[in-house]
């Protein structure tokens, strides 16, 4: 990510001196995506490294005639993360779509000539650089084989209920919960959203686990640590927390 | 110490000269394994990455699904997270022929070597990554198959 210096900070730069990162601002873009948007197709020529600065990016495959959908989202890469690795692999070009898949998604676009000439100017940068990219790599690796064989999950929507009601009430809290559960999750299959008001203002904050398959259910008087359960018990493991269900 | 025509064909030593060759031979051992052999085992600390000399080796996750197994064969290389960050073994692995000639180096001789000799850890690490994104890539044409597939059956 690029803080308020315009210093790029993301997993493949760990361990780089402030100094160093400072030098990357020539080289990188900054581009805003709304949802749904392909930032590169499948099939492109990969010329550039990205990193998701704010948001979060679906990586999928595509079929003929059928629009980005979450099902074929097979690896999610939150803010702070890289994506489009394969500018660095042979033959250089994507091997997945990618999609915004939060409201907004800013995104760092990084030239690959740009960098490459960086790592010859200062081998032990690119050293360093190489291992982290690596480490993605392998750790995505990790993470897409051990959902290869998983039995496919339901799809599951999550619905904060945002209006002025339920932020007086405490609704920012149990969004930022809910987001950083799901960013240590990190399954594409759960999509959380925001709304208005359901006429229910005493008991907000509210919020709607609707699981694909079951009726949806309505939580009332939430916090971010009865979120948290929400999230670990019903919409993880299918077992609803009645004590809490407002319907 | 190990033969430099033997080193400069693994995969990620391509293209290095005979002096960085022969520097990387002292964090080398040759050893020979038999069929059914175990080298290392899932989630143990990973200090050695290996490479196929003759022979196979198979790589295992988890039992009873084929897309938590690989085979690695001559030249190629094995064991990478002994030089990323997390240094934990992800798959067990063990000889799959009559037996197999490995080359196993010791993870912190490279990383010291390659501390000292920034252009070479950036040369190797540049091909590691080479490497894990072309087998990235297999899995994934695999799993976009599997994928591919269950959708099919869902239609």
């Amino acid at each position: 990510m690029a803080g308020r210096d315009g210093v790029v900070k993301a997993d493949v730069f760990d361990g780089l001196e402030e100094e160093q990162l400072a030098s990357l601002r020539e080289g990188f873009q900054e581009l805003t995506y709304r949802k749904g948007d392909r930032i590169f197709q499948e099939g492109d020529e990969a010329h550039h490294l990205w990193i998701v600065k704010e948001g979060q990016v679906d990586m999928g495959f595509e079929l003929p005639g059928r629009t980005a959908s979450e099902v074929y989202a097979l690896l999610s890469v939150p803010a702070g993360k890289a994506f489009g690795w394969s500018s660095f692999v042979p033959p250089h070009k994507y091997r997945l779509s990618s999609y915004c898949s939060s409201p907004i998604c800013t995104v760092l676009r990084l030239e690959r000539e740009f960098l490459l000439g960086w790592f010859e100017r200062d081998p032990a940068l690119g050293y360093r650089v190489m291992v982290n990219l690596a480490s993605v790599v392998a750790e995505r690796f990790n993470r897409l084989q051990g959902s290869a064989t998983a039995v496919p999950y339901a799809r599951v929507r999550i619905t904060v209920h945002l209006a002025t009601c339920g932020i007086a009430a405490g609704a920012r809290e149990v969004v930022n919960a809910l987001v950083e559960e799901m960013a240590e999750e990190d399954r594409p299959h759960i999509k959380m959203q925001t709304s208005g008001c359901i006429g229910r203002c005493s008991t907000e904050p509210n919020v709607t686990v609707q699981i694909e398959g079951a009726e949806p259910v309505i939580y009332q008087k939430m916090n971010g640590e009865k979120m948290r359960r929400v999230f670990r018990e019903h919409v993880l493991k299918g077992v609803a927390q009645s004590e809490w269900v407002l319907s | 110490m190990v033969n430099l025509d033997t080193l400069e064909k693994v995969e990620v030593f391509r293209n290095l000269d005979d002096r960085r060759l022969s520097a990387l031979s002292e964090c080398c051992t040759e050893m020979v394994v038999q069929r059914g052999e175990g080298l290392f085992k899932a989630g143990e600390e990973a200090g050695h990455l290996w490479a196929v000399v003759e022979g196979r080796i198979k790589l295992v996750a988890e039992p009873d699904s084929t897309l938590q197994e690989h085979g690695v064969s001559e030249t190629q290389i094995f064991g990478w997270p002994s030089l990323l960050r997390s240094p934990i073994y992800r798959f067990s692995a063990s000889c799959d022929a009559r037996s197999a000639k490995l080359i196993r180096m010791d993870s912190r001789c490279l990383q010291a070597l390659f501390e000292k000799d920034p252009e070479l850890g950036y040369n190797v690490m540049s091909g590691l990554l080479r490497v894990l994104g072309e087998r990235f890539h297999q899995l994934q044409e695999e799993v976009v198959k599997r994928r591919g597939q269950d959708m099919m059956n869902q239609w």
